[in-house]
C-alpha cells in the first residue's frame, strides 16, 4: 500500500472553508477516516460530524491517533498551517493549497526535515486508493468512477490529469492501484523518485505511470533511480509541455543554466527517460496502448 | 516575473552593497530633459531581459556626448534579440582588477536555495561550465540557519582573498541572500560582481532577477507589470486581475495573448498544456493561454470569458478541460454561455468538458443554442481532450471556407 491504508486517520485544515467542507464530505462519503478538524477561531463546531478544534496542538491532544493533514487553507496562511501540524508531528502532511510563495514551501519543507514528517504538495490534487475505498483530498471530487481497482499506479504532476489518465485506462477496462498528484511547482515536498520506492514494495501494482512536467529535476531523478536498478517495475513517463516550452518567461537565465543545464526542458527529460529503457508516450493517449501492451506481455509471461 | 537590470538595481540599492547605479533614460525622458553626462567614458546598456545581451550589441562604451547620443539613439531603434529597447542604463567605467560570478537561485533536488560562485566571472559563464568547472562552487542554503561564515570560508579558500576582502565578500553575500529572502526572488544573479585591490571594495556591475509570482501579494513592486519578455497587454492584465482579493479557485492568472484566431478557455493546469500542444500540432492557431480552475465562482468565469471574447479578428472559441473533479461543470458553462448568448457571438464554438453536473450543463446548453442560434458541439468525456483540438480547427477552416465561396 501507497502512504494510504486502513489506519490512516485524518485531520482537516481549513475545514469549515468552502473547500473544506465540500471535501470533508466528498471524503467521508467514500470511507476515509476522518476524525477531527480545524480552523482557529472556529472550535467546538462540526463539519459532517466531525468535530473542529482551534489549533492542530488541541486537536492533537483530543485524538493521538490522528496521523495524516490535508491542508484546505488559503496560501498565505498556508505556512503556519503546515508548520503547525508539522510540528505535533503528524506523519504526513498533504497539501491541496496552490499558489503558495517558493519560500514558504522551502521553509515548511526544513520543518518537515527537522521532524522527520512526509510532506506531499503543494498544490496536490491528492490521493485514492480504490480498492481500500480511502481517498484524500480533491481527487475524484464527488463522482470517483473513473478510479477502478487495478494494477496501475499513477504519479502525476498535474491534479487534473490523474482523473484523465485514469478514465482512459477504465475506458479499456484497466484499473488502478493508487493515483498520486505530487502537485506542478518547482518544489514539491514528495517527488516522483520517493514514491516509486513506495510502488516498488506495494503489491497490488504490476506497473507504474508518471505524467511530468517541463521544469525542475523530478524526471530525471527517475531515470538515475530506473538505471541504478532501484525502481524494477515496468514504468510509462508522458511529459507535457511542447507548447509551454516556446514561451518566453520559463527561463531561470545562467543560474538555472549551471545546475539544471538544458535537463529542465522536455525534451531533454524525454530523452533522459528513454535513456533508461522507460517507455515514453509521446501523446497521452498513447500511455494507455503502452500499459495495455505491459499487462498483455505479463499475462502471456505468467 | 522577469525584471530587467535597473528594477533588479532598484532592489540592490536597499541594501549594503556596492553597486554601478548609472542613470536611466527613456525616449520621453531624453525629450523632457535632454541628456546630460557630466563623466566619461560611460557604458551603454540596452535594458532587455533577454540573455547575451551584449554579443547582440546590448552594450556599448561611449566616450563623449556626441558618441553616446549616436549609441543611444541607435539603441532604441534596434531589437535586442527580438526584444524592443524601452529603457537604456548609462553606468559609469568602474575600475576593477577581477570578475567573479554569483546567484542564488531555488533548486529543485535539495529543495533549498542555492548559492553558487566563481571568481571566473563575466558574460561566458556557461563557457566556464564547460571549461574551468572546478572554479563554480556551490552551497545548498538552510532557510532556518542563513549562510554560516565558515562555509563561505570554504567555498572561496583558493580565491587568493586578503583578509579585508574576504570580509567584504562575505557581507556581499549576506546582503545579497537578504535581498533574496525579503523580495522573495526565485533568482538573484551579478555577473559580474567585481573586486577593486586597491580599495578592497566588490561592485555589482549588472543583475538579473526574478521575482516569485506566488508572493506577489506581499511585495509591493513599483514597476510595470510583464509577461515573459513583454509589457503585460491590457487583455493579460485584465485577466490576471480576476483572481485579486478573491481565492476561491483560478481565473486568468495565467493568460497569455498570441494574437490568433481561436479564443481558448481551458480548465485545468495539465489538461490546458496538453490542449494547447494538440492545438497547435492541428495548425489551430490560438488567441490566447489560459485556464480556469478550482471550482472558481461564476463571476470569474464571467470576467475571463470576457477578456476572451474580446479578443479581436476570432474566428471560434474552443472550451477545453480535462474531467474535474469539484469545478461544476454546470455553473461554470451557464456563466460562459450566458455571455457569448449577450455578446451574441456565432462564430463556431466547441466544447469538450466532463465532471460533475455535465449531462445536465450540456442539455443546458443544447436548449439556448437552439433558442439562440448558437453554432455548439458538444464533447464529454468519451472524447479525448487532444481529439476535440482537431473538431474546433476543422470547424474554424470550415467556415473561412464557405465565407470565401459567398
Amino acid at each position: 500500500m501507497v502512504i494510504i491504508n486502513k489506519n490512516t486517520k485524518v485531520l482537516v485544515q481549513g475545514i469549515t472553508g468552502g473547500e473544506g467542507s465540500k471535501a470533508t464530505k466528498q471524503m467521508l462519503d467514500y470511507g476515509t477516516n476522518i476524525i477531527c478538524g480545524v480552523t482557529p477561531g472556529k472550535g467546538g463546531q462540526n463539519v459532517e460530524g466531525v468535530p473542529v478544534y482551534n489549533s492542530v496542538e488541541d486537536a492533537k491532544q483530543n485524538h493521538q491517533d490522528v496521523n495524516l493533514a490535508v491542508l484546505y487553507v488559503p496560501p498565505r496562511f498556508a505556512k503556519q498551517a503546515a508548520i503547525d501540524a508539522i510540528e505535533q508531528n503528524i506523519e504526513t502532511v498533504l497539501c491541496i493549497t496552490e499558489s503558495i510563495p517558493i519560500l514558504d514551501v522551502i521553509e515548511i519543507l526544513e520543518y518537515a526535515k527537522l521532524h522527520n514528517v512526509r510532506f506531499i504538495g503543494p498544490s496536490s490534487v491528492g490521493i485514492i486508493n480504490p480498492e481500500l475505498k480511502i481517498k484524500i483530498g480533491s481527487i475524484g471530487g464527488a463522482n470517483n468512477s473513473q478510479y477502478t481497482p487495478g494494477p496501475v499506479g499513477i504519479i502525476s504532476k498535474s491534479g487534473g490529469m490523474c482523473s484523465e489518465t485514469s478514465l482512459l485506462l477504465k475506458n479499456k477496462g484497466i484499473g488502478i492501484s493508487t493515483v498520486i498528484g505530487i502537485g506542478g511547482d518547482a518544489i514539491s515536498g514528495t517527488d516522483f523518485y520517493d514514491l516509486l520506492k513506495e510502488f516498488q514494495n506495494d503489491k497490488q501494482t504490476k506497473v507504474v505511470v508518471i505524467y511530468g512536467e517541463i521544469g525542475g529535476e523530478y524526471e530525471q531523478k527517475v531515470a538515475e533511480m530506473v538505471k541504478s536498478k532501484k525502481f524494477t517495475k515496468p514504468l510509462v513517463a508522458f511529459v507535457s509541455g511542447a507548447f509551454a516550452e516556446n514561451l518566453p518567461n520559463v527561463s531561470l537565465g545562467h543560474a538555472g543554466a549551471i545546475i539544471e543545464g538544458e535537463s529542465a526542458t522536455r525534451t531533454a527529460k524525454i530523452k533522459a527517460l528513454k535513456n533508461a529503457g522507460i517507455k515514453v508516450a509521446d501523446i497521452h493517449h498513447e500511455i494507455v496502448d503502452i500499459v495495455q501492451e505491459i499487462l498483455q506481455e505479463q499475462e502471456d509471461y505468467n | 516575473m522577469n525584471l530587467k537590470e535597473f528594477e533588479g538595481k532598484f532592489l540592490l540599492n536597499k541594501y549594503n552593497l556596492n553597486i554601478s547605479k548609472g542613470l536611466t533614460i527613456s525616449q520621453d525622458s531624453i525629450k523632457q530633459s535632454g541628456l546630460q553626462i557630466d563623466n566619461f567614458p560611460v557604458f551603454i546598456k540596452a535594458q532587455v531581459l533577454s540573455g547575451k545581451r551584449k554579443a547582440a550589441g546590448g552594450i556599448q562604451i561611449a566616450h563623449n556626448l556626441k558618441q553616446a547620443t549616436l549609441e543611444i539613439s541607435t539603441m532604441f531603434n534596434t531589437e535586442i534579440n527580438n526584444e524592443k529597447v524601452e529603457q537604456i542604463l548609462i553606468d559609469k567605467a568602474v575600475e576593477f582588477d577581477k570578475e567573479f560570478y554569483t546567484s542564488i537561485m531555488i533548486d529543485s533536488r535539495s529543495r533549498r536555495p542555492l548559492l553558487i560562485i566563481s571568481n571566473q566571472g563575466g558574460s561566458d559563464i556557461e563557457e566556464i561550465k564547460k571549461t574551468n568547472p572546478t572554479s563554480i562552487r556551490t552551497l545548498e542554503i538552510n532557510i532556518l540557519k542563513g549562510i554560516p561564515t565558515s562555509d563561505i570560508q570554504a567555498l572561496t579558500h583558493d580565491f587568493d582573498f586578503s583578509e579585508k576582502q574576504f570580509k567584504n565578500f562575505k557581507t556581499t553575500i549576506n546582503e545579497l541572500y537578504k535581498c533574496f529572502i525579503e523580495n522573495d526572488l526565485k533568482l538573484l544573479e551579478i555577473n559580474p560582481l567585481v573586486l577593486n585591490e586597491n580599495s578592497n571594495e566588490f561592485t555589482a556591475l549588472d543583475s538579473k532577477t526574478i521575482i516569485d509570482d506566488n508572493a506577489m501579494y506581499r511585495q509591493k513592486i513599483p514597476f510595470q507589470l510583464r509577461t515573459g519578455l513583454r509589457a503585460k497587454t491590457i487583455l493579460e492584465q485584465r485577466a490576471n486581475d480576476i483572481d485579486k482579493d478573491d481565492h476561491r479557485g483560478v481565473a486568468g492568472t495565467s493568460y497569455i495573448d498570441f494574437g490568433g484566431n481561436i479564443a481558448v478557455l481551458a480548465s485545468g493546469g495539465g489538461a490546458s498544456v496538453i490542449a494547447m500542444d494538440a492545438l497547435i500540432s492541428y495548425g489551430g492557431n490560438p488567441a490566447n493561454y489560459t485556464e480556469y480552475s478550482g471550482n472558481p465562482p461564476a463571476e470569474k468565469v464571467t470576467k475571463l470569458t470576457n477578456v476572451v471574447l474580446d479578443q479581436p479578428n476570432l474566428q471560434g472559441l474552443w472550451v477545453v478541460g480535462g474531467t474535474a473533479n469539484f469545478t461544476s461543470i454546470y455553473d461554470t458553462l451557464k456563466a460562459l454561455i450566458d455571455v457569448v448568448i449577450e455578446r451574441d457571438f456565432t462564430k463556431p464554438i466547441v466544447i469538450r468538458r466532463a465532471g460533475p453536473e455535465d449531462e445536465k450543463a450540456f442539455d443546458m446548453i443544447r436548449d439556448l443554442a437552439d433558442k439562440h442560434n448558437l453554432d455548439i458541439e458538444l464533447y464529454g468525456r468519451e472524447t479525448p481532450i487532444t481529439l476535440s483540438a482537431k473538431y474546433i480547427v476543422d470547424k474554424v477552416n470550415n467556415e473561412k471556407h464557405l465565407g470565401g465561396n459567398i
